[in-house]
């Protein structure tokens, strides 16, 4: 057998793991590292003594998005990638759900809340979730929302999006 | 406009609004709906009184949006 027969796989899983360690000492564990950043081994190179094989690798830290009103600049919705993590099965309470959001976004005075629940982003990766719906006089508006995802245990805000438009009744 | 009066149009419609025959009325609710004249242009919209008219059946739905004074169909909205 070629003495430099290509471990390339072999080597991506160790760059793998070294990068894992990395993310365990930011406080990320994760089951999929690859969420985080891709590794790709050049062809090896083959010296005298040996051969060696080089490891490109990407980054993919987080997605952080944010979503501005095209027309007046207004926030509509921001979240993070990581927002699974830590892994989590605990649940909170409405209240505390509430107690968490109100202290980071106010919440417009129409606004009535639709629902509260649970949901697993990932498998054991549990997040809350509310959603208020808007009502003008009595009347919903369709099309407007607020949502808001909070990580039960650690109460981060990972998600939001709204949409709270200026009503134009003819 | 009554929900009677709004079903009724919707009725006489339903061929030309292509409301499949398996599907059934599910709901109506009055709602203020965003309405444009031309939904494909860029540029500012106005908002409506109007019925919210759904039908459904196992594999979809559609929702009509109707003005609620004049009768108008605002918006159609289909699942598929």
């Amino acid at each position: 057998m070629n003495k430099i027969e290509p471990k390339k796989e072999a080597t991506i899983e160790l760059v793998a793991e070294l990068l894992s360690r990395h993310l365990e000492v930011g406080g990320v564990y994760t089951s999929r590292p690859d969420f985080y950043f891709q590794c790709e081994a050049e062809e090896p190179r083959e010296y005298i003594a040996g051969f060696e094989i080089r490891v490109k690798t990407w980054w993919h830290w987080s997605d952080a998005r944010v979503t501005f009103d095209g027309d007046n600049g207004e926030l509509m919705a921001y979240s993070i990638n990581r927002y699974a993590d830590p892994p989590n099965c605990e649940e909170m309470t409405q209240k505390e759900a509430i107690a968490t959001v109100t202290k980071a976004i106010q919440v417009p005075s129409d606004a009535v809340l639709k629902s509260f629940y649970h949901f697993e982003y990932a498998p054991q990766r549990k997040l809350a979730r509310l959603e208020w719906e808007r009502f003008h006089q009595e009347l919903r508006v369709d099309g407007d929302y607020l949502f808001v995802s909070i990580h039960p245990k650690t109460h981060r805000i990972v998600e939001f999006a709204r949409k709270w438009r200026t009503l134009r009744l003819t | 406009m009554i929900e009677e009066e709004i079903l009724k149009i919707i009725e006489s419609k339903r061929s030309e609004l292509a409301i499949d025959p398996d599907m059934e009325f599910t709901s109506a609710e009055r709602a203020i709906v965003q309405y444009k004249d031309d939904r494909n242009t860029p540029g500012p919209t106005e908002d409506r009184l109007a019925w919210t008219i759904r039908y459904s059946c196992e594999w979809g739905f559609i929702e009509i949006h109707i003005d609620g004074l004049t009768g108008k169909i605002l918006r159609i909205r289909r699942s598929v």
